[in-house]
């Protein structure tokens, strides 16, 4: 199985897609797929989402061949957003914070099990942790290996893959 | 069905499992919630009557394969059908839920059919 970090960025874009149109019925499109520098600064596909100075972000890691994680970003803005469509809130409806950082917490979990049982399992015996939510959350390893930047209905998310160097 | 519980240790997706449960027109007079399988063996001893679980895999406390395990161990466990609920899709992680004596799987994301397939065989 190939767990190159294209391949992995391949199976994240998938999982994404799947996630929020099966669990939010919304499209989430690919809008931009770069390097990751984990800074505002780069993911600015869409502007009210990832210029926001404040963001949540939500990561789950896995541990097996290779370890890695995978982080879900959002303005607090978009955030709620998600955290609406998830819950089928009204328009008007006001989410709670504590909801808000569950709902981001799922949606991470969602498509990091989700590229698990396409990319990771297929190569061997992963793990997943349970998810770390916060406004900006620390990131055990130190390479980081890409990001996706979607667009969605009503703003936007970025997905960021982190891999552990592997010394040879 | 009279009593059914849902474990997860997201409130969000104890939520949504609940409207779906709705959605596929699966009619239930009293869901109990747990966040993780500690709650849910409290709730079952203060509730011998809940007739299915749903329950996540990865929770904090004692995980969903724990559970299960902790259930059939328990004298006349059997009639009681537990159905994962969870972002585990892997044939390895289903085999390891069904070996221990799970009774269904469904994968997240999920589709109202999806749940409302897994729990034909126990409404």
């Amino acid at each position: 199985m190939d767990l190159s970090t294209d391949k992995i960025l391949d199976h994240v874009k998938c999982s994404v897609e799947e996630v929020f149109e099966t669990m939010l019925n919304t499209v989430a499109v690919l809008v931009d797929r770069g390097e990751c520098e984990h800074t505002n600064d780069a993911i600015q596909a869409e502007e009210d989402a990832f210029t926001a100075p404040v963001a949540i972000e939500a990561l789950v890691s896995f541990h097996g061949s290779i370890n890695g994680s995978v982080i879900l970003r959002a303005s607090t803005r978009g955030a709620a957003d998600i955290t609406r469509r998830m819950l089928m809130m009204d328009e008007d409806e006001i989410a709670e914070i504590e909801e808000i950082r569950d709902a981001m917490g799922e949606c991470a979990n969602m498509v990091t099990g989700a590229l698990k049982t396409r990319a990771l399992d297929p190569a061997g015996c992963f793990e997943l942790t349970i998810p770390v939510i916060d406004t900006k959350v620390n990131v055990e390893y130190e390479n980081p290996a890409g990001r996706l930047a979607f667009k969605l209905a009503d703003g936007g998310v970025a997905v960021e893959v982190w891999l552990e160097e592997v010394y040879e | 069905m009279n009593k059914l519980m849902i474990v997860d240790d997201s409130s969000t997706m104890r939520k949504i499992i609940k409207r779906v449960l709705r959605q596929a027109e699966i009619e239930v007079d009293n869901i109990l919630e747990a966040g993780n399988g500690v709650e849910a063996l409290e709730q079952l001893l203060a509730n011998p009557d809940i007739a299915l679980i749903l329950s996540d895999v990865n929770m904090p406390e004692m995980n969903g394969i724990e559970l299960v395990k902790k259930v059939r161990e328990q004298k006349d466990s059997d009639a009681l059908p537990i159905i994962m609920v969870t972002t585990e899709g892997g044939d390895t992680m289903i085999a390891s839920a069904m070996g221990n004596g799970a009774n269904g799987y469904v994968t997240k994301p999920f589709t109202p059919d999806s749940i409302r397939a897994a729990l034909a065989a126990f409404i």
